[in-house]
């Protein structure tokens, strides 16, 4: 909790990962948190890994159904390089073990797809405030 | 929070209080008292040697005057020499005593000392005597040896000594004793003080005890009451509670409900995999086990995966006893209770949701079935009116047919198959009926029918049962064409009076098809607003006399303007931009008025709009193919203006649902011509177009009785 205090003042960078364009711009269109600043969009794990190495973000959204690799690895391998990134995975939830499974690897919130803006917000808000 | 803080600050100040008081009170008062005591013990006890010492001295002279005398009168001297020895050596014991004790310091112990040594010298030789003092002869007598004559002048020499030394001893040994009285009563009086300290320290430890007593008391009181409010909270609650240790293990108390949840008793220690299995699927139980355990984990976001909580709304089952289960639905929702060291324990609550799983299910399903209604209703709305009426009685007809058929009794294997033959007959024309009008809900049942005839077909017996299932389809049929037709006559409102879009929900008399006169206008002016929207166009619509049409022929009139007015709408007024341009007012006017006289009526329509231009129908008919170029030349302009009333015939080129499809002025000539009317077109291009309908008055009479 003490870690998280200073990103509120700070501001956070936010990589976005989700293999559907549309999904991507919408989120990057409706996010309005005052301290989040979209430092990259991937349309896959492999992508994202690559991304994420090169801006260092705080704070990632993540699929789990994606080509190449899937969230749930991603979310493995992005806790392995950065063990305290806030990653909340959005995806229709068609079987919760796979949720969970994917919180187990280390993400910390998940979010419904199809989901409004103000969810968006409030989640993210959640994320980083109450972590 | 705060209260208990500072609560609980102040029991441990008291208690460091009460610890600083106890070691003051051993430092300050016990142990100080206890050196007191003893000194005091030690300076009583020299006091009273010091007053035993006084006697000495005077003792020791005594015993030396006796030797004296007896060696004068030459008695026996041993015994007095032995006293003077006893004496001695009382005097060096008392001294050795005094040493130590509280006057072993004092100058006086000194003196006396000194004095006594001086003395000693004195006295030793005359203590020290051994042996006879005496001769004893016959011409003498008893007679004074050499060493008789040196004790006696050893004595008298000690006795000298002792007039000044006895005086000079007592007064220093009266010093001495006068030194300790002092002593005693200065000891006497610092006791005192201690014991005086030492009895309000006392006083003050026992008030702390008191007050801590207080404490205890107080503590276990409340803690007493929150066990009682705990006890009514979790006997009340109408939730089942419980806490999770990290063994999963449910903790010794929970809420009353979660008996009556989970028909059991014995919580306490179970684990919650022992409490779930057997109620939940495998795959259920060992996502919960891990969601639990994200839970107790410091990463997870509780709020944010609240969603994906696998016992959110868990189908369980629980056995009846009897062999049979019951299935209800439970809602679990876990809260982490967090300690100063990350989460302590799990409060779970549990409810029984199976009501509202069950009415939402309802509503779903109601919500689908009103969704088929709509997707029918819909359906219905793009099949004629009239073809449809006439086959809802068609099939009416033939149902009333099948229906009978299946009532003849049939005796032989032959009877039934021609049974068959003759349903199958009947069912299948009119499920071709259905077909051609898109009735895809009819198509299905009816083929669903037919599929029971040819199994049955395909019997090498039949029986009469046989046929049972038959007549229950057939009823399902009938109802269900019965609610096609209560369908069709709300979508026949909705048609005619151009609700769907627009129609304000005050006036729900138009949703009928016997609609009163006085509705005719609103509803063409809703009509005649939206098509103008849909076209972005803006129009008027100035009706006269329309509630004076007569109830017989209202269908028809009605019908006739809704046609006129789609019309003059979508190809009579220009936009507003063209209007504009053409100085005329932006919105479009359309007039409808009706006139009854006594042999006939008559019905004029008329818009502002751009008029009927008689070339560019010619054009139209030359292009569709209806007239060779030549023909098109030599029409006039009544007969090119009658082009309009052609089937099919239209200017427009899209095909919208509010004009293209050439049906419109073909279905007014129908409808005019069908009850014995006439109709005639006037218009000017660029201005008017305008339609005068005349009906006889007798036709509608006629059409009520026919």
């Amino acid at each position: 909790m003490a870690a998280n205090a200073p990103l509120l003042t700070t501001q956070l960078k936010l990589l976005i990962v989700d293999d559907s364009n549309v999904i991507r711009r919408r989120i990057e269109r409706c996010q309005q948190i005052e301290h989040l600043e979209v430092v990259g969009l991937a349309a896959n794990g492999v992508e994202a890994i690559e991304i994420f190495r090169r801006t260092d973000p705080d704070v990632v959204t993540m699929d789990i159904t994606m080509p190449r690799m899937d969230g749930i690895e991603c979310v493995e391998q992005l806790v392995a390089i950065k063990p305290h990134v806030l990653i909340l995975i959005i995806s229709a939830l068609a079987d919760k073990a796979t949720a969970v499974e994917a919180m187990e690897k280390g993400a910390n919130g998940f979010l419904n797809k199809p989901f409004s803006d103000r969810q968006l917000n409030e989640a993210l808000e959640e994320l980083i405030g109450g972590a | 929070m705060t209260t208990r803080l500072s609560g609980r600050v102040r029991d441990q100040a008291a208690t460091v209080g009460f610890l600083v008081l106890l070691v003051a009170f051993i430092g300050l008062v016990l142990v100080p008292g206890y050196r007191h005591a003893d000194q005091l013990s030690a300076d009583t006890a020299a006091l009273k040697l010091a007053s035993e010492q006084r006697g000495q001295p005077v003792a020791i002279a005594k015993s030396l005057a006796a030797i004296r005398d007896r060696l004068g009168s030459r008695a026996f001297v041993g015994q007095a020499v032995k006293d003077l020895r006893g004496a001695v050596q009382a005097f060096d014991q008392s001294l050795a005593q005094l040493r130590p004790s509280a006057a072993g310091t004092s100058a006086d112990l000194r003196e006396v000392e000194r004095l006594w040594s001086d003395y000693r010298k004195a006295l030793d030789p005359v203590a020290g005597f051994e042996g006879l003092p005496y001769r004893d002869s016959d011409s003498a007598g008893t007679q004074l040896n050499s060493r008789g004559r040196q004790l006696l002048q050893d004595t008298r020499q000690a006795i000298n000594s002792s007039r000044e030394g006895t005086d000079r001893l007592n007064t220093a040994l009266s010093a001495i004793g006068t030194g300790l009285e002092q002593q005693v009563v200065t000891a006497s009086a610092t006791l005192r003080k201690l014991m005086i300290t030492g009895v309000a320290f006392a006083c003050l430890l026992v008030t702390l005890l008191a007050y801590f007593q207080w404490l205890k008391v107080r503590h276990e009181r409340l803690a007493v009451e929150a066990q009682n409010q705990t006890r009514d909270i979790l006997g009340t609650v109408k939730d089942g509670l419980f806490l999770l240790d990290a063994d999963f293990r449910i903790g010794k108390a929970h809420s009353a409900a979660l008996s009556a949840l989970f028909r059991r008793d014995d919580f306490s220690g179970l684990t919650l995999e022992e409490l779930l299995r057997d109620t939940v699927t495998e795959k259920t139980l060992a996502t919960a086990t891990k969601y639990v355990r994200l839970l107790w984990g410091e990463r997870a976001n509780e709020k944010l995966i609240r969603s994906i909580n696998p016992l959110a709304e868990v189908e369980v089952h629980f056995d009846r006893g009897d062999g049979s289960r019951d299935l209800r639905y439970l809602e679990f929702d876990f809260h982490r209770v967090k300690g100063d060291h990350g989460v302590r324990q799990m409060l779970v609550s549990v409810n029984d949701v199976t009501s509202r799983v069950l009415l939402a299910r309802e509503l779903k399903e109601s919500q689908a079935k009103s969704q088929g209604q709509m997707d029918m209703l819909l359906g219905l709305l793009q099949v004629d009116p009239e073809h449809l009426l006439s086959f809802l009685d068609d099939t009416s007809a033939a149902l009333a047919q099948v229906n009978s058929v299946l009532k003849v009794p049939a005796r032989g294997d032959g009877d039934f198959r021609t049974k068959i033959d003759q349903l199958f007959r009947e069912m299948h024309r009119i499920k071709g009926d259905a077909a051609t009008l898109g009735l895809a809900s009819v198509e299905a049942r009816t083929h669903a029918f037919e599929d029971l005839l040819q199994e049955l077909r395909d019997r090498s017996q039949l029986s009469g049962n046989d046929f049972l299932p038959l007549v229950v389809s057939l009823d399902e049929i009938i109802g269900h064409l019965q609610s096609i037709r209560e369908l069709a006559s709300r979508a026949d409102a909705l048609r005619a009076n151009a609700v769907l879009t627009t129609a304000p929900r005050a006036q729900p008399a138009t949703t009928t098809i016997d609609a009163g006169p006085q509705d005719i206008a609103p509803s063409l002016d809703t009509l005649a607003r939206r098509i103008a929207t849909d076209a972005g166009k803006k129009v008027r619509l100035v009706t006269a006399g329309l509630d004076e049409v007569h109830g017989d022929i209202r269908r028809t009139v009605r019908d006739i303007a809704i046609q006129l007015v789609r019309n003059a709408v979508v190809h009579g007024i220009e936009d507003a931009g063209t209007r504009r341009g053409l100085d005329k007012d932006e919105v479009g006017l359309l007039q409808i008025q009706f006139k009854s006289g006594e042999q006939r009526f008559e019905l004029v329509f008329q818009d502002d709009g751009g008029g009927i231009v008689p070339e560019r129908l010619r054009e139209t008919a030359v292009r569709r193919g209806d007239l060779s170029a030549d023909a098109a030349q030599q029409l006039d302009t009544k007969a090119s203006l009658a082009l309009i009333f052609k089937p099919g015939f239209s200017t427009h080129d899209g095909n919208d649902r509010d004009a293209g499809r050439g049906v419109g002025l073909d279905f007014v000539l129908k409808a005019v011509h069908s009850i014995g009317g006439k109709i005639s077109i006037a218009t000017a291009p660029g201005k008017y177009t305008r339609f005068s309908i005349l009906l006889p008055a007798q036709s509608g009479q006629q059409g009520a009785v026919a």
